[in-house]
């Protein structure tokens, strides 16, 4: 009972929710069609919950580490915004029906955190490619060179310099794009879609467990 | 002698402190920024034509889709784009549904509103040429819910009912067979917007895309994306199409001077590699 | 400019330099930069998702319709991933979340990644568009390991994975045009808005003066 109750009736559910999915896209009946997009309101509804997982657990992580006095300031920093963020702009829209978009202060931490965090992140990227085009990077094989070569020919051709050096590089960027690029991609492509169903008819028949999470 | 003290050169330049490296960027990238070369942004490309002439050739009061999916990091190089296709569509007199796919993303429709139209919930025409529906969770099922029906979340971002916006009122079928167009902008993925949007409903993608995601929309271009722009260089392109160089223009400059860079570090790399090896190991 | 504007493009420009300080070794400055954007992310990001989800569900209950509380209910189960003994409570709204994305993304899937793909491949009217089939076959070989590749198959395997390494080098390429574009960005911010460049100093003083403590902790 206690595996039933366990593993097949969440899998039969997850099952039967997909079918129900793929059905709306094949029926054309209105009722079903309608029912559907209820359903599909629903989930979106239910999957925001989700969010409280990361929360909870960031707050568990970073309080035991204010606890054990390991990352004491960094800890608090992270708490502090996260709560502060979260509990302002909550109270604001519960009591004053202000959306988050429009709330002062929690923008204010958006255009102050958390977009320039987020982009700053990204561009150290930039740094880290120099560098490894300069240490890692070597044409040890065909492959590697046809790799490099390519990439080389892209970056002249889409860059405005890469013109004026030679008007030849941009037909050429084009062209790996166009051909080159564009074979490799719809072969990563199809064999993808392929594994990602031959995945998903596992985890419908119950084979992949692994978003069950931990336990029997 | 000469060999000792050049292969010495070599083995140094490979393994000198990676700092050295960031500097060389740092100043490259930074230069022509503060002190700008005035290169022309260049040829034109197809893809950022593709899009231009689809949008220049809709019927009047077309509705177009504009999904944001950009986070902060890819609205350095998709919000330029998004802000110059908004001015051409507004000029063509086309409507605009907005929507947020992700949770980081609606400040950048806001932000595009506010720099074009200069206001967005109190302009006089909003509800009537734009709505923005705000965010919608779970990505694709979210796309999927608004493609079957335009009235999936009710209201829209600031609470005002739907159903009475003059907007909606001429559409025939409430669904994404009203829209001429569905523009994604971000850096993650198009696949889901062709699969929920383009192939069941027949309403072509466009894209304002991060340039490290526009090689994996090549296998639906011409067929399914009539268009996109790649990364900042499709912005600066469309900047120049619509006559109102920005953002994107301004950084060409730099773009041009960073892949330079980048491009010569290889060479360089790989030249010390191959001067460094192969050579005697220890006393000649 | 008002003073609450000022403090957030301060704020925002501490973060920044306080970030791309990791370039010069990862210090305290970094992490609170670090931690600081994760906290406020994860705030900001639950916010959003928590009044979409009203937003969605608001006007359900409006109408009267009880049974819409189930949904909250359902979303509530998931906090049972934190009970030991209770823990497979949480497969229910996991369940019914995978469920709906993978008949979502299944139904369409099939024709848009692979009838479509296949369809468009087959429609040749050029040399260019000839070389893309030629390249996605012989790609395709690369991946076909049911059979020994001997012969032909060899052959057709090895001009495969050169188009996929030129794809490969084509993304590549792209990626670095990208990682530039948002430097671009990150330093257009810092050195042209009001008032973010003065911490573009202050930033160069505590770095110098950071290089000496480093020196002299040495000697």
């Amino acid at each position: 009972m206690s595996v039933v109750l366990k593993r097949y009736i969440p899998t039969i559910i997850l099952a039967a929710l997909a079918f129900f999915m793929v059905g709306d896209t094949l029926i054309a009946e209105p009722t079903y069609n309608s029912l559907a997009t209820s359903g599909r309101s629903a989930v979106t509804i239910i999957s925001a919950f989700a969010v409280m997982l990361s929360i909870t657990l960031l707050t568990r992580i970073h309080a035991k580490r204010i606890a054990r006095k390991r990352t004491v300031i960094e800890s608090s920093v992270l708490l502090t915004c996260m709560w502060v963020t979260l509990l302002w702009g909550f109270f604001r829209f519960a009591l004053y029906g202000v959306q988050p978009t429009q709330e002062a202060v929690v923008q204010n931490i958006f255009n102050g955190i958390v977009s320039p965090g987020d982009s700053t992140i990204y561009s150290i990227l930039a740094f880290f490619i120099a560098s490894a085009a300069y240490r890692a990077f070597r044409t040890r094989s065909v492959e590697a060179t046809i790799l490099l070569a390519a990439g080389i020919l892209v970056m002249l051709g889409k860059a405005p310099i890469g013109e004026m050096i030679w008007t030849g590089f941009t037909p050429i960027s084009d062209w790996i794009m166009n051909v080159a690029n564009k074979a490799g991609s719809r072969v990563i492509l199809m064999s993808a879609i392929i594994a990602t169903i031959a995945l998903y008819i596992r985890i419908i028949l119950g084979y992949e467990r692994g978003w069950m999470g931990r336990g029997d | 002698m000469g060999t000792k003290s050049s292969r010495s050169l070599y083995e140094t330049l490979q393994n000198m402190d990676v700092r050295y490296v960031y500097l060389v960027v740092l100043l490259v990238v930074s230069l022509p920024i503060l002190y700008p070369l005035g290169l022309p942004v260049g040829t034109i490309s197809k893809e950022t034509l593709g899009l231009y002439n689809y949008i220049d050739e809709l019927p009047p009061r077309s509705v177009i889709l504009l999904i944001a999916d950009q986070s902060p990091a890819a609205a350095a190089e998709c919000q330029p784009g998004m802000i110059a296709n908004m001015y051409h569509i507004i000029a063509k007199g086309h409507r605009i549904l907005f929507y947020a796919s992700r949770t980081d993303a609606p400040p950048f429709i806001e932000d595009a509103m506010k720099q074009v139209l200069g206001r967005s919930s109190d302009h006089p025409d909003y509800g009537k040429l734009y709505v923005n529906l705000g965010f919608i969770p779970q990505t694709e099922v979210g796309l999927a819910g608004l493609a079957a029906d335009v009235f999936f979340t009710t209201t829209d971002a600031y609470g005002n009912d739907l159903r009475s916006m003059e907007f909606f009122q001429d559409l025939p079928n409430k669904n994404a067979r009203d829209w001429k167009l569905a523009i994604y902008y971000g850096a993650s993925a198009l696949d889901w917007v062709v699969r929920q949007v383009t192939d069941p409903y027949g309403c072509p993608t466009g894209g304002g895309v991060a340039a490290v995601l526009s090689s994996r929309v090549y296998p639906y271009y011409p067929h399914s994306v009539i268009g996109f722009l790649t990364g900042l260089r499709g912005s600066a392109e469309y900047e120049i199409l619509v006559r109102r160089p920005g953002e994107a223009a301004a950084g060409m400059d730099a773009q041009s001077l960073g892949h330079l860079a980048i491009i010569i570090m290889i060479v360089l790399g790989n030249i010390g590699y191959y001067a460094s090896r192969g050579k005697p190991r220890g006393g000649a | 400019m008002a003073l609450t504007d000022t403090m957030t493009v301060l704020l925002a420009a501490a973060i920044t330099l306080g970030l791309f300080s990791y370039l010069w070794k990862e210090n305290l400055a970094f992490r609170i930069a670090e931690h600081a954007y994760v906290g406020a992310a994860a705030g900001y990001g639950a916010l959003i998702l928590a009044e979409s989800a009203w937003r969605l569900l608001s006007p359900q209950l409006a109408k009267g319709l009880w049974y819409w509380y189930l949904t909250v209910l359902l979303g509530l189960v998931y906090l049972f991933f934190f009970s030991g003994e209770y823990f497979w409570l949480y497969r229910y709204p996991t369940a019914i979340v995978i469920g709906a994305d993978i008949g979502t993304f299944v139904a369409r899937s099939i024709k848009t990644q692979f009838l479509e793909q296949i369809r468009a491949t087959t429609i040749v009217t050029n040399v260019n568009e000839a070389i893309v089939v030629i390249g996605v076959i012989t790609g395709l070989f690369y991946f076909y390991s049911t059979m020994e590749r001997k012969g032909v198959l060899e052959g057709a395997a090895k001009v495969g994975i050169y188009f996929l390494m030129a794809g490969f080098g084509a993304s590549f390429g792209v990626t670095v045009m990208a990682r530039v574009s948002l430097l671009i960005g990150r330093l257009r911010f810092l050195y042209f808005t009001d008032p973010a460049y003065y911490l573009i100093p202050v930033a160069i003083i505590l770095l110098i003066i950071g290089i000496f403590m480093e020196r002299s902790k040495k000697t």
